[in-house]
């Protein structure tokens, strides 16, 4: 890989949190890459730290009980530690960000027009006109039949789908080089998720953007992601293209949590080969491999800490597991793979 | 259908819109629930599903039609018969943080509808309990724990087990392992099938997640506001629904399957305003094969093959290829 592919470089980073308990390790020493006009998924559950490392590489979760190490480069400028004004000039017009909840992320109070309309002049000198126009045209542009009418509307007087959608049109409103989209279709229907995932591969084609797709949704990122990074318990265990990652897992984290999901088609199990137990929550994690206490092949040698290496000569397939070679196939066989 | 444990006549609730109008959360439900089987119903956010589950428990009330179950129309039922026939009737909820009272000990949680709907002696109760919450998987001491200490999956156990205490016959689980991390969720899946399995258990498993009611459900139910539209047999369903709509809402799925991601075509628009449904077939306006007849005549819910009924005009086997 070449240094001028990478749009967003993060090495080392670790977040911590200050909790009752002592010192959440929220993410743990991540290195991660993304690439220009890639979408990379970033896959995990609850209390994985997907979402943590994804607010911290624009310094949104700054705070005095957050700690945030490592480094986080974005065309070769560092955001860790940069301060608050150069942040705020970063977000929004280089790199966006799409939440989950755009109920919560929107002003209930302003219309959705005016609130696009915002973001444009936040980073851009335009007269208002201008900006208000150019909001109209963005709210088509994100497939909102009607726009003229929407960028009237009150976000509780749009749907879920059409929230979305606006938060899309803001994120895209100066045209970033990177979109960071924390679970952007979770709280949607189905049929809803299929537009804007739509929308989504749509805006990474025509506008180039490099897009960090956070899902706990394997389906999902089977649809969009050209690239996949699974993290458990603050680490990314797993690393390597779609097809990689889902097809040919190599950490047995990554084999449960696909045997983990019921087939849409093929012949119905007669039971999922489930993970036993539950990730770690609390500040006390296992010394070596964080998936050890769960994994059924656990052996001495996990007792160390795994680092991130590649498997194969050439492939950029990476995964975090001591395991060797006939385990890992054992593994396979036992069904914990699709 | 042989041995119907459950079934519904002319089903509706509604309720009173914000412009003053009536909204049909359900419109006249049909259904036929037999002993044993797990019926899955899907469809969307307001689609129903989850108004139809709370009416069958008399958690919302039915403004029209007929609940029979167990030789008794619930709707007629009150007071004492009501009560012991609730214990007949379980609910297992989405929310394992809201649905469970904080301040309690899990124990008490568990024994509650023991306790009220079938009149057991507390130590009858505390007996039952410890059975119960091992075999849940969570070991009776988890009993004297309240259950902030517990994890997701953990309390979506101890609602399991709640809903078990009076052994009823007929569970309805409301999207009941939506909120659970993946893996957690399919060690609750595998829980529920062996519980519905080992006591016989009729359950009504709503979901709004296609993968998860395939794996659980004998057969499948669509619904669209407010109607059954596609009812068939689980493996039916997914070889093929013949509801333009149950199509539309499998193909949006997306699906973890290697080679090229589809290229598919999402359902245009959105739901309709509820309060303002289009007349005809409902679904028409959503519908990339809709006619005259669909935009004048509201279809009746029928038999198309043993087994499958479908609410089209069109259904999908006589669809030709290209809807244009």
């Amino acid at each position: 890989m070449t240094a001028a592919e990478a749009v967003l470089e993060v090495r080392d980073l670790t977040v911590q949190f200050d909790v009752p308990a002592g010192r959440l390790p929220a993410v743990d020493g991540v290195d991660l890459t993304l690439r220009t006009g890639e979408i990379l998924a970033l896959v995990g559950e609850s209390g994985s730290g997907k979402s943590a490392l994804s607010m911290s590489l624009v310094g949104l979760n700054r705070g005095p009980r957050t700690h945030v190490g490592g480094s986080v480069s974005f065309r070769g400028r560092e955001l860790v530690g940069a301060p608050e004004r150069e942040l705020r000039e970063v977000r929004g017009k280089d790199v966006a960000v799409v939440f989950q909840d755009a109920l919560a992320a929107l002003n209930p109070l302003h219309r959705a027009g005016a609130q696009v309309a915002e973001t444009i002049r936040a980073h851009a000198d335009v007269p208002r006109a201008t900006a208000a126009s150019r909001a109209v045209e963005l709210l088509g542009e994100v497939g909102i039949a009607g726009p003229a009418r929407a960028a009237r509307a009150y976000p509780h007087q749009l749907s879920g789908g059409m929230r979305q959608r606006v938060m899309i049109a803001m994120g895209l409103a100066n045209d970033p080089a990177v979109l960071i989209a924390d679970e952007p279709t979770t709280a949607l229907d189905v049929t809803i998720q299929a537009q804007v995932l739509t929308l989504l591969k749509q805006v990474q084609r025509e506008h180039g953007t490099s897009v960090l797709l956070i899902t706990h949704d394997l389906g999902v990122v089977a649809e969009v992601a050209d690239r996949v990074a699974v993290m458990y318990a603050g680490r990314i265990v797993e690393q390597g293209t779609r097809d990689e990652v889902l097809f040919d897992p190599q950490h047995p984290y990554t084999m449960g949590l696909l045997g983990s999901v019921p087939p849409l088609d093929g012949p119905v199990p007669e039971r999922l080969p489930a993970i036993p137990g539950s990730p770690p929550s609390g500040v006390e994690r296992p010394s070596g491999c964080g998936f050890q206490p769960r994994c059924s092949f656990a052996h001495d040698g996990c007792g160390e800490r795994p680092a991130l290496r590649r498997r194969y000569g050439g492939t950029a397939h990476l995964d975090a597991c001591v395991l060797p070679e006939k385990a890992r196939t054992r593994a396979r066989a036992a069904g914990a793979a699709v | 259908m042989s041995d119907v444990l459950l079934s519904t006549r002319g089903l509706r609730v509604e309720y009173s819109g914000r412009a003053g109008g009536r909204v049909r959360a359900l419109r006249d439900v049909d259904l036929d629930i037999a002993q044993g089987e797990t019926l899955g119903l899907v469809g969307e956010s307001g689609c129903g599903k989850s108004t139809l589950g709370r009416a069958l428990l008399r958690v919302v009330e039915p403004s029209a039609g007929r609940i029979d179950f167990l030789g008794a129309d619930l709707t007629r039922l009150r007071g004492r018969r009501l009560r012991r026939t609730r214990a007949e009737l379980q609910m297992v909820f989405q929310d394992p943080f809201g649905s469970l009272n904080p301040r309690r000990r899990v124990a008490d949680i568990v024994a509650e509808p023991l306790l009220r709907a079938r009149g057991a002696s507390r130590a009858e109760a505390d007996r039952a309990v410890a059975g119960l919450l091992d075999l849940v998987g969570l070991g009776a001491e988890a009993g004297g724990r309240k259950p902030h200490e517990f994890s997701g999956g953990q309390r979506q156990r101890i609602g399991i087990a709640r809903a078990l205490a009076s052994s009823p016959r007929f569970v309805v689980a409301d999207e009941a392992v939506s909120a659970l991390d993946v893996s957690i969720q399919a060690q609750v899946l595998n829980l529920l099938s062996d519980l519905v399995r080992d006591r016989g258990l009729t359950m009504l498993f709503i979901s709004h997640d296609l993968g998860v009611v395939r794996h659980i459900a004998d057969r499948v139910a669509v619904m669209y506001l407010g109607e059954i539209i596609e009812i068939a047999s689980r493996d039916d369903f997914f070889a093929g629904p013949a509801h333009p709509y149950s199509s539309a809402l499998l193909a949006s799925v997306p699906a973890l399957r290697p080679g090229p991601p589809n290229e598919r075509q999402p359902p245009q628009g959105e739901l309709p305003d509820p309060a303002n449904p289009p007349e005809g077939c409902l679904f028409r306006t959503r519908c990339a094969f809709a006619t005259d007849l669909c935009r004048t005549r509201h279809p009746e819910l029928r038999e198309t093959a043993p087994g499958r009924s479908v609410r089209c005009h069109l259904p999908l086997d006589t669809v030709s290829e290209d809807p244009h």
